[in-house]
This record gives C-alpha cells, sequence and structure tokens, in this order.
C-alpha cells in the first residue's frame, strides 16, 4: 500500500481491512447482496426471515428465564410466578416467550401454507421441504417440552400422556415410556430431563437444521407466486419471468418492514392479550400440577390441537398414534405426490383450489373440536375431518395430474 | 345502589367444569366487573381478605410490602410507621412485612377439620375466572348435614365454611346485636339469619356483594400485580412501533423505486 492510500484510508476501513485479511466477511456480505430472488415475491414470503426472527427471539427470552427458573417438580411453578413478581420485568420475559411460541407457530402454519400455494416442494426443492417438515416436528417437540416446564396442571397432565403414548408402542413401548420418564409416572425427574432437552439439546439440533434449510434454499433459490415458468411461456409478454433482485437491499427492508408490522400485532397480543382466552397461556396451568387429580377439561396445545384430535379418534391407543404420526409422516411425502406440471395455484384449475381450501379448513376444525368437549357426534365429524385430511394427499396423484392449466386462473374474475 | 353492583348475567357454564353447579335459571350465575385500578376498592378488599380469608388460605406469592407499595397504603416518608402501619393492621402472624402471606393454621390441623389443605388464593382468579370466585362466595346455604351447617351451589359439599357466616349471622363479638345477646352466650339457632339468597329482600346479604366484589376485585389483582404496568407499557410499546412503522414504509419505498425494471 502507497504512503498516499495510506492517509486517505480512515481508521474504520482500516479496521475492516484488518479484518477481511483475517475472516471471510467479504464472502459473508455476498451471501446477502450476490443471492438474487425473483421480484414478485409477495407478503406470502415474508414468513421465512419472520420465523427466524422469533428463533432468536425465544432464545434471546429463553436465556434469560432460564437464569431464573429452577427445573425441580417443587419448585419450577413458584420459581416461575417469582419471575412473573419478583424479577425486573420478568413478566415481559414470560410473555414475550409464551406469546412468542404461540406466535411462532402462527408464523409457521403460514410459511408452509405458502409452500402449497405455490408448489415450494415441487423440484428442484424437495430437500427444503423435506427438513424444513423435520424442523417442524422438531419445533412441535421443543414448544412441548416447554410447556411441560411450569409444571403447572396442564403441563404435568400433557407429560403424562404424552409419555404414556410411548407405551402402546409393541415390545419396547413400556420400557420405552420409563426410559423418557425417568419414573414410573411424570414427575420431577420427567420435568428435569425434558428442562434439559428444551433448553440445550433441542436448540442445538434446531440451530443445525435451520442452517442446513438455508442453505438448501440458497442452492437451489427461492420460488416464486408465478412458480416455474416452463420453457415455452418465456416468451409469452402476458406472463413475463420475474427479473432477479438481489437480497440485500430489497429483500431486507421488505422484510423489515414485514417484521414491524408484525411485532405491532404481536406485542399488542403481549400487553394486552397474553393469555389469547386460554389460548396461549391455559387457566388450569395456574394450578400447581397435583398427580393426585386430573383436570376435567384437558386441552391440547392449539398447534398440537389438530394431531391431538387423530388420537382420539379410535378407542385402539396404538391406531391412534398411528395415525397421529402418519399425519405427520405423510407431509414428507408431498413433493412426490403432487403430479401438476405447474407449482403455483395460479396456474391449477379448481380442483387444486377446492382441495387445499378444504384441506385448511379441515386443519382448523379439527384443531378446534379436539380443544372442546368431547361427545360421540362431534368424534365422528372429527373421523370425517380426518379422512379428508388424508384424502387431501391420497387423492393428490389424481387430481393434479389433470389440473394444470396453462393460462392464469385469477382467484378473483 | 344495589342496581349498579348488581349486574345479572345469565352464563351456561359447561359441565366441564370441576365441582357440581347448581347454578340455574332460578340460581343465575352473577357477574362482577374488575377494576384493578380502584385502589379504594383493592385496599378494602385487602382488608376483608386479611380479615375473612387469611387464618385459613395463603397468598405465598404477594409480600406484605409489596401490597403496602402497590396499594399505596404507604406514608411514603417513615418506614417505621409503615411496619407499625402493617403490623397493626394488616399482620396478623408473626410474620416480617417482606414475608409473604401465610396463614397460621398448620396443614395437620386443616386435614383434621377440613379433610383438606386450603388452597393458596394467589392464582385462583386466572385458573378459574373472577365471576367463578364471587359465585363461590355468595352461594353459602344452610345444610344441616354438613360439618359446618353450609353447603354451596358452586362446590357441591365443600369442605370450606362459609367465610361471611359472622356477616350474615349479624353477631359480631365486639358489639351486642339489637337481641342484645352478648358475646359471651352461646348464639341459639332462632336468632341465625335465613341464608336468603334473594338480594332485593336483605339489605346484609347487599352489603355481602359489595365485600365479595372488592375480595375478588383483591384477588384480581394478586393474581397479576403487573397488569396496569403491561397495559401502560403496551400503549407505548404499540404507539413507538406505529411512528416507526412509518418510518420503515418510506424507506422500503425509497429502495424499491430503484430496482431495476422488470
Amino acid at each position: 500500500m502507497s504512503k498516499k492510500t495510506r492517509q486517505n484510508t480512515t481508521a474504520k476501513t482500516h479496521f475492516l481491512d484488518w479484518l477481511s485479511a483475517r475472516l471471510p466477511i467479504d464472502r459473508f456480505k455476498r451471501y446477502f447482496t450476490h443471492y438474487y430472488l425473483p421480484s414478485n415475491l409477495n407478503f406470502w414470503y415474508v414468513f421465512g426471515s419472520l420465523s427466524l426472527f422469533f428463533v432468536a427471539l425465544q432464545i434471546l427470552t429463553g436465556i434469560w428465564l432460564t437464569m431464573f427458573y429452577i427445573p425441580t417438580s417443587q419448585e419450577a411453578f413458584n420459581s416461575i410466578e417469582t419471575i412473573m413478581r419478583e424479577v425486573s420485568y420478568g413478566w415481559l420475559l414470560r410473555y414475550l416467550h409464551t406469546t412468542g411460541a404461540s406466535f411462532f407457530f402462527i408464523v409457521i402454519y403460514c410459511h408452509i401454507f405458502r409452500s402449497l400455494l405455490y408448489g415450494s416442494y415441487k423440484k428442484p426443492r424437495e430437500l427444503v421441504w423435506l427438513i424444513g417438515v423435520v424442523l417442524y416436528i422438531i419445533f412441535l417437540v421443543e414448544a412441548f417440552l416447554g410447556y411441560v416446564l411450569p409444571w403447572g396442571q396442564m403441563s404435568y397432565w400433557a407429560s403424562q400422556i404424552a409419555t404414556s403414548l410411548l407405551a402402546s408402542i409393541p415390545i419396547i413401548g413400556h420400557d420405552l415410556m420409563l426410559w423418557v420418564r425417568g419414573n414410573l409416572m411424570a414427575s420431577g425427574e420427567t420435568l428435569h430431563r425434558f428442562f434439559a432437552l428444551h433448553v440445550i439439546g433441542i436448540p442445538l439440533l434446531l440451530l443445525f437444521f435451520i442452517w442446513l434449510h438455508l442453505v438448501a434454499l440458497r442452492k437451489v433459490g427461492s420460488n416464486n407466486p408465478e412458480g416455474q415458468q416452463p420453457a415455452y411461456l418465456a416468451s409469452d409478454t402476458n406472463t413475463a419471468l420475474p427479473c432477479m433482485i438481489p437480497f440485500h437491499p430489497y429483500y431486507t427492508v421488505k422484510d423489515l418492514f414485514a417484521l414491524v408490522i408484525f411485532l405491532l400485532i404481536f406485542f399488542a397480543v403481549v400487553f394486552f392479550l397474553p393469555e389469547m382466552g386460554g389460548y396461549f397461556l391455559d387457566t388450569n396451568n395456574f394450578i400447581p400440577a397435583d398427580p393426585l387429580q386430573t383436570p376435567g377439561n384437558m386441552k391440547p396445545l392449539w398447534y398440537l390441537a389438530p394431531f391431538y384430535a387423530m388420537l382420539c379418534l379410535s378407542p385402539n391407543n396404538l391406531l391412534g398414534i398411528l395415525a397421529m404420526f402418519s399425519a405427520i409422516a405423510i407431509l414428507f411425502a408431498l413433493p412426490w405426490l403432487d403430479r401438476s406440471a405447474m407449482n403455483s395455484l395460479r396456474y391449477r384449475r379448481w380442483y387444486s383450489r377446492l382441495a387445499l381450501g378444504i384441506f385448511i379448513l379441515n386443519f382448523f376444525l379439527l384443531g378446534y373440536c379436539s380443544m372442546t368437549v368431547l361427545t360421540p357426534t362431534k368424534i365422528m365429524f372429527m373421523r370425517i375431518l380426518a379422512i379428508n385430511y388424508f384424502l387431501f394427499f391420497c387423492l393428490m396423484p389424481l387430481y393434479t395430474r389433470y389440473d394444470t392449466c396453462y393460462e392464469k386462473k385469477q382467484l378473483t374474475s | 345502589m344495589w342496581k349498579i353492583v348488581l349486574c345479572l348475567i345469565f352464563f351456561s357454564y359447561p359441565s366441564s367444569l370441576s365441582g357440581e353447579e347448581h347454578i340455574s335459571e332460578s340460581n343465575p350465575a352473577k357477574h362482577t366487573s374488575i377494576d384493578v385500578t380502584n385502589l379504594a376498592s383493592l385496599q378494602r378488599g385487602a382488608k376483608y381478605f386479611i380479615n375473612f380469608c387469611s387464618g385459613c388460605h395463603s397468598l405465598h406469592f404477594m409480600r406484605y410490602n409489596t401490597l403496602m407499595v402497590d396499594l399505596k397504603i404507604t406514608s411514603e416518608t417513615n418506614s417505621a410507621i409503615d411496619n407499625q402501619r402493617l403490623s397493626n393492621k394488616l399482620i396478623f402472624t408473626l410474620a416480617e412485612p417482606n414475608d409473604t402471606i401465610k396463614p397460621s393454621l398448620l396443614r395437620r390441623d386443616a386435614l383434621t377439620w377440613f379433610g383438606r389443605n386450603p388452597p393458596d388464593l394467589s392464582l385462583v382468579t386466572r385458573a378459574r375466572s373472577t365471576d367463578w370466585v364471587y359465585n363461590y362466595l355468595l352461594n353459602f346455604y344452610q345444610d344441616e348435614k354438613r360439618p359446618f351447617g353450609v353447603n354451596n351451589h358452586v362446590v357441591n359439599n365443600t369442605s370450606m365454611p362459609d367465610p361471611f357466616a359472622v356477616l350474615r349471622q349479624k353477631i359480631h363479638p365486639n358489639y351486642q346485636t339489637k337481641n342484645k345477646i352478648s358475646y359471651e352466650q352461646p348464639v341459639k339457632t332462632e336468632e341465625l339469619l335465613d341464608y336468603s339468597l334473594n338480594a332485593s329482600q336483605d339489605q346484609e346479604v347487599i352489603k355481602l356483594e359489595n365485600i365479595a366484589a372488592d375480595v375478588v376485585n383483591f384477588l384480581a389483582y394478586v393474581a397479576e400485580p403487573s397488569k396496569m404496568l403491561r397495559r401502560a407499557l403496551g400503549i407505548k410499546v404499540c404507539a413507538f412501533l406505529m411512528i416507526f412503522l412509518c418510518l420503515v414504509y418510506f424507506l422500503k419505498r425509497q429502495i424499491w423505486k430503484n430496482r431495476p425494471p422488470t
């Protein structure tokens, strides 16, 4: 470096030069400035980065909560109330964490919905989808483990029920249940190991899979609301190929805008409605765990409710568990079940749209019904809903083969 | 006046609620509106709770001095006066001002006399709703088959005696009744008030509803002391975010104006 150039550099650029000679800073910057995405991404595409924000929020608030939480069955409940009352802004940390968990699932469900809308699971993005489903399962487990930690009535009995599901597995079930529980019934040992898993075991796994998910996405590039364009349409002026723009600054600022809107809604809930009518914070969880008294109105967590519904449908334990696991497992098969030539719902006929609409309605109704008092009529209705759920996937090879439409069908005429 | 307090809303309670309830058309469930900003109500509620409830029930997440500060029963100048006031008016046990509110009832005595330990009430309004507690307090009725002579419409065969029994009976150990019965003589059954649930005819029961409303208000405050702070902070946070949203929107529009043409 000549003397003249050295005089022109500021301390900051000098430091940055020093740093980039020793760390791949420029390459890291290029991950954002040289990653190109289609310019026509709409608001359904913000939920990925929103979920990243919520993971960061959960980790931060979780670390602070762990500083005050005591993971024994005698002290867990008391430590949470101490956090709520005696720790400065402890109530804020707790509400951020509980509301964050529920909002995280709202974001994830919107994120998955986007993939269903625009066929983001199809070639070449099957692996992104598969890693995403693995992430979804890990998040469900993590959220469930976190729910057990306050050791209220709902926490205790949810852990008792969930671990007793394991006993229905043939041959190894009973021993597996004892191994997971650490005792003959859900107890302080169960709480303590769930704490270890929730705080460090599963987060490490999550971070690895999130990294893998992003790496896989970068490799194949993002989908767009138009879906992949077949080659012969490229010259069609009506459906112009979206031009590609760099992630930074376009999508960083767009995601920031979406984030602020979402934070407005999120903080409105945190500060004004943290219990959300018993859905985010169950009223039964304000009673300390009592192994001698089951609450009359056992409710699953709302984001686990559709899968809990599958459990309720069969009097045979093993069949119920198989139904529940296959409901999640069938998501893995989705990229190969969809035989449509076009990715996006914009280029499909009414079969796919109706099927997706029914599927979403089913999902919500299953979840809602399983959180209410079950009657025989309701169980019959839920069985129909569950069959519908599976039909969405099982019939997909059939209706997607015939529903491709090469002109764009607007949802509103 | 009592019309303002007495808001009759007809609820239909699902049968899955714990305890058998006989809240029905003839005995409708009552609703009380909660206002944790009403300091006078909270102070009265604290007084009634300490007098009628804290003999058996604990509030083991609430400290006496927290109550003092939050309910503004502090002189703010002299902590010696505050502690004196606390020990005279609120603390009837050997607790220090920074202790949590615990009864002096021993667990073994509770099990002998009541059959179960009186539950802690710090979170009862969050666990069961304020209307449930309000209705529970007001629905005691006379029942000779029970050990304490009372039963409850909300929780059938409850092991709890009526906390407002002294009020209903109009007998108070410190002053004489209109029948001039002194507290040294045993109370005859005929002198007891009818446990009437018909509020409009009995002045004492109306006052009882005010008392129960204050107690429930106080318990709602104890269940979540940070509620008012939470809402105040929430307004500020949302206001900030709305302003910030406008700024970010203009930033986004500016950056997207320069995007390469399609």
